[in-house]
């Protein structure tokens, strides 16, 4: 149990997929202007991601490393995730079209979201089983939506400042995720790693 | 010719992808460390971009519509899958350095939109030196940060030292956070540049 | 020939030729990339044995020779289910010493180092970081020489606690103490499997 915790721990903040592994860079600056999208994105991430990872982990196990096929890896993995994304899509437009309207235009955006190839990518290195693997990308996935909010409150506020031509956009957002990374680093050594 | 230089120097500044456009920015910010590391995953993501665009550029007539994006995928990632394999085998000390980097050149953004954008309507050579444009531009990024961080956070420059021998490292420099405030700081500057100079092409 | 058969054929033609180019890739890289791990481990090993000139694998991570009687083992650590452990030749195929990899895990992730012990003297002949991922600055300063070398000449049967016989790094003591224990823990490990036989 501990080590599920510590795992969970270690994916949400000790490692925030954002703002320490710089994985998810491109939705986190372009999706988070707004609170309300932004908490969308990132249930739509946590979502496809735990889905992913879970897929992935099985195609690992049971046919890469079964058929010792590793170099095929990164083929499979893009093509997986591609359309499960698409199968994700139209599966909600038909049955859940509350979670629909609430996600749907998020899911295209999120094939070339290098956080779900990462994920898989990293699952792939590490000798979890399928319950760690679950933990692990829920974890991920609420550690990219928490800084994704985060981001998103502090760029509501941050409309009303007077920043500098040159900074305004992408500079000052930078600049306010390293501030954010800096307070993250104080998470290194949380849990026995 | 004209046309070719054109294709090249629109991904090298005009549309630079880190500076302008901000793509790509995950490689970008994980592996700007040192100028090695920078230049290194310049060049691989430079490679994977040419060959793309071009094979993409080649076959763009036998591809039906529906399916270009799941076969412009495919030949992306066999290209990475290429260049993580040679890496691996030729230089195995930056391959442990950009680890799970290189296998995600492949949702780059930069190499999709450029297939979709460009090489998908475009002849061969326009094609490559479009891509090759915005490869070196992707580069000149890299080293760019790379090298900021690097003299900054640990005194060298490609390994050599380049500061004084009392100069105490800014170790943020090379730890996560420096990696964000440095590209703000660089993002800012190229903005402040390029505002300058149509300034001053405006009023001449 | 209707669009959709020429969907199906254009998809599966991409994809045989992907995996055609990839293994072919795969063959042409897998033995630069086998040679060269294998060279590195060569190099390190020998350096950390001084006087070897070559060295047999007792035990490797893939293929742990682990004595069947040793019920021990079933309740150590998972890192130290698996020590890899090998053993350093002379020229005249003469054992002096062992070299094993330590792994454990520090602040920032696990530390891996090699070290190796003389035989002959029960000492400790040095000891190498292959991998960590402390903070530069802070914990990274077990890589370097002033820390690594206290080790160089210690008995292996020192207490290696940080603060009594090893000196740890002011504000890097959870790095220091991954080092020292795992030291201490292996070299008991390997020497209970590997040590003097009667």
């Amino acid at each position: 149990m501990s080590t599920l915790f510590f795992i969970f721990i270690g994916a949400l903040l000790v490692n925030n997929f954002v703002l320490v592994r710089f994985l998810g860079i491109c939705p986190f600056l372009g999706v988070s202007k707004q609170l309300e999208t932004a908490v969308g994105m990132g249930m739509a991430v946590t979502f496809v991601m735990t889905l992913a990872g879970v897929v992935t982990w099985a195609l690992q196990h049971y046919v890469l490393n079964a058929f010792g096929l590793a170099f095929l890896q990164t083929v499979l993995f893009i093509l997986v995730i591609a359309a499960l994304v698409q199968f994700v899509e139209l599966f909600l437009k038909k049955m859940v079209p509350v979670l629909y309207r609430a996600l749907g235009i998020f899911l295209p955006l999120i094939t070339t979201n290098c956080a779900i190839l990462g994920i898989a990518l990293l699952i792939a290195q590490r000798e979890h089983d399928l319950i760690q693997t679950v933990v692990f990308c829920v974890g991920a996935g609420l550690g990219f939506t928490l800084a994704l909010v985060i981001m998103a409150g502090i760029r509501e506020e941050m409309q009303f400042a007077p920043i500098p031509k040159s900074l305004q956009g992408a500079g000052i957002a930078l600049i306010t995720a390293g501030l954010m990374s800096i307070a993250f680093s104080g998470f290194a050594g949380l849990v026995p790693m | 010719m004209v046309n070719l230089v054109k294709d090249f120097w629109n991904g090298v500044w005009d549309e630079n992808t880190i500076f302008k456009l901000q793509i790509g920015m995950c490689p970008t910010l994980a592996v700007s460390t040192s100028a090695q590391n920078g230049l290194a995953m310049g060049l691989a993501t430079t490679f994977v971009l040419v060959c793309s665009s071009a094979l993409v550029s080649l076959v763009r007539k036998l591809v039906p519509n529906e399916v270009r994006i799941p076969v412009y995928v495919v030949i992306i990632a066999t290209f990475v899958t290429v260049v993580d394999l040679f890496l691996k085998a030729a230089f195995p000390d930056i391959h442990a350095v950009l680890g799970i980097f290189i296998p995600l050149i492949v949702v780059n953004c930069v190499i999709l939109a450029r297939a979709e954008a460009f090489a998908g309507k475009m002849p061969v050579h326009r094609s490559a030196a479009d891509a090759l444009g915005f490869g070196i531009g992707f580069m000149i990024a890299l080293v760019t940060l790379g090298s900021i961080r690097e003299i900054l956070g640990m005194g060298t420059w490609f390994g050599m030292r380049v500061m004084p021998a009392g100069y105490v490292p800014w170790s943020i420099m090379v730890l996560p956070p420096g990696a964000f405030i440095t590209l703000g700081f660089v993002v800012a500057a190229v903005n402040l540049i390029s505002r300058r100079s149509t300034a001053t092409s405006r009023s001449s | 020939m209707s669009n959709n058969l020429r969907m199906v054929i254009v998809l599966t033609v991409t994809a045989m030729l992907s995996g055609l180019v990839l293994s072919y890739a795969h063959d042409m890289a897998n033995t630069y990339i086998q040679r060269n791990e294998e060279a590195k481990l060569r190099l390190v090993i020998l350096d950390v044995l001084p006087g070897a000139e070559d060295y047999e694998v007792l035990a490797s991570k893939t293929q742990p020779e682990i004595p069947e009687d040793d019920v021990t083992l079933s309740e150590a650590p998972p890192t130290q289910q698996h020590i890899p452990v090998y053993r350093g030749l002379d020229k005249n195929g003469e054992e002096v010493g062992l070299a094993f990899i330590v792994e454990n895990p520090g602040y920032g992730g696990l530390i891996r180092l090699i070290a190796g012990i003389d035989t002959r003297k029960d000492t400790l002949t040095q000891i190498q970081i292959l991998e960590h991922k402390e903070t530069p600055g802070l914990g990274s300063k077990i890589a370097d020489a002033p820390f690594r070398e206290q080790f160089a000449g210690k008995s292996i049967t020192d207490p290696f606690v940080v603060g009594q016989d090893v000196d740890g790094i002011s504000g890097a003591t959870v790095s220091s103490k991954a080092v020292a224990d795992g030291l201490r823990t292996t070299i008991q490990e390997v020497m209970k499997r590997y040590g003097k036989r009667g």
